[in-house]
């Protein structure tokens, strides 16, 4: 009687990932489809700064405002995207380490 | 200062309209040192036009010399820049001939200097980005 | 080299301004001098300003097209003011003529007061060029710190 809640505890475990293998992404994204998505956010940001500080150079736009803002949420997701990095890399370095 | 790669983009911009804003500030402060001088007539540097141009082509265009022995004519100044000066329209005419409304070019300089102090804080933080990047990859 | 030029043709407006109020201040204090080292009443005095482009090397002159608009303030001389002095009738005075008329200096206390506020806000205006380049230059070099 002990055994059937257990087992099924285990199978909402397994069941991604079993899911995963002949599912499709939308329901449940790989890891590496939101570490592209979550750079493609970074660089969309970054783009938009870019385009914000043309805009303030060429006169174009003159509150001052859109562009510092549009800096500070570059420079803040690049920076969070620089963390996520190095906590990727040494979990990577982690698990290359583990003896088989 | 090259316009691809690491450095394009908003650092060229933020180059060229630094040099335009820098000449304009040194026309302004001449107007307002000769905001008593008889018969002087106040000039303005129009940017838009020569920011559209910096924008769009992205490059700059000294001319050429064929001879080594010739001295290096400018057309532009050293940035490349040829921005058109004008003599300012004048509202209100004046008994000695000066054309310098003084309440005009105080705000002129005020938001000429604004702007210049934004675009180098700008530029800075920017260059700390790249600054981040680099350390951050030592790791 | 940009700004040094924006400096140069400021601290040349401060001079002019001061020169001018000095003469302001000399022709305020004789508003009523009838007695002069040269005879006759104080002459009211005033400044000639003219705009003067300065091309110190010949690299400067090779820019000139662009640095050409660029003139900082000269002052090219004292003139005195050839209006004719004010007569009053005034026979006890010292200083009268046989008509018994006295010739007070043709100094117009207004417009001198019209003129130091003038050469107050100009001067002030200069102050201010000043601090705002000061400020692009110090702003400039804090790029890459």
């Amino acid at each position: 009687m002990k055994e059937i809640p257990i087992q099924k505890n285990f199978e909402t475990f397994t069941a991604p990932i079993i899911k995963q293998k002949g599912g499709t992404e939308n329901q449940h994204p790989s890891f590496a489809h939101t570490l592209r998505k979550a750079l493609s956010d970074v660089n969309r940001v970054q783009m938009q700064a870019d385009q914000a500080i043309q805009e303030l150079a060429a006169g174009n736009r003159k509150d001052i405002h859109h562009t510092m803002i549009a800096l500070e949420k570059a420079e803040i997701s690049f920076q969070l995207m620089m963390q996520v990095r190095n906590k990727i890399m040494s979990a990577y370095e982690e698990i290359m380490r583990m003896q088989v | 200062m090259d316009s691809q790669g690491m450095f394009g983009g908003p650092f060229f911009t933020i180059e060229k309209v630094l040099g335009l804003r820098s000449f304009k500030h040194n026309l302004i402060v001449s107007n307002i040192a000769n905001a008593d001088t008889p018969n002087y007539k106040a000039f303005d540097l129009l940017l838009e036009q020569e920011m559209e141009r910096v924008l769009r082509t992205n490059r700059n265009s000294d001319l050429m010399r064929t001879q080594p022995g010739h001295l290096p004519v400018r057309e532009r100044n050293s940035e490349g820049l040829k921005p058109r000066i004008v003599a300012v329209p004048q509202l209100s005419p004046r008994v000695d001939g000066n054309t310098v409304d003084i309440d005009k070019m105080m705000a002129k300089l005020a938001e000429n200097s604004l702007m210049y102090n934004a675009l180098a804080q700008i530029l800075s933080k920017k260059f700390a980005g790249l600054k981040y990047a680099i350390q951050e990859g030592k790791r | 080299m940009n700004f040094l030029d924006a400096l140069h043709i400021s601290s040349s407006a401060l001079s002019a301004q001061r020169i001018r109020m000095n003469i302001i201040s000399s022709n305020l204090a004789n508003a009523n001098s009838t007695r002069t080292l040269q005879g006759g009443p104080y002459k009211r005095k005033d400044v000639i300003f003219a705009a003067h482009q300065n091309f110190s090397t010949f690299h400067h002159m090779l820019k000139s097209q662009l640095q050409g608009n660029l003139s900082e303030v000269k002052v090219l001389g004292i003139i005195t003011d050839p209006r004719p002095p004010q007569l009053k009738y005034d026979p006890q005075h010292p200083d009268a003529n046989e008509q018994g008329y006295v010739a007070i200096p043709n100094v117009n206390l207004i417009e001198e007061m019209v003129n130091m506020i003038s050469a107050t806000r100009s001067y002030e205006a200069s102050v201010a060029a000043i601090n705002a380049t000061k400020s692009m230059v110090l702003k400039a070099l804090e790029i890459g710190r």
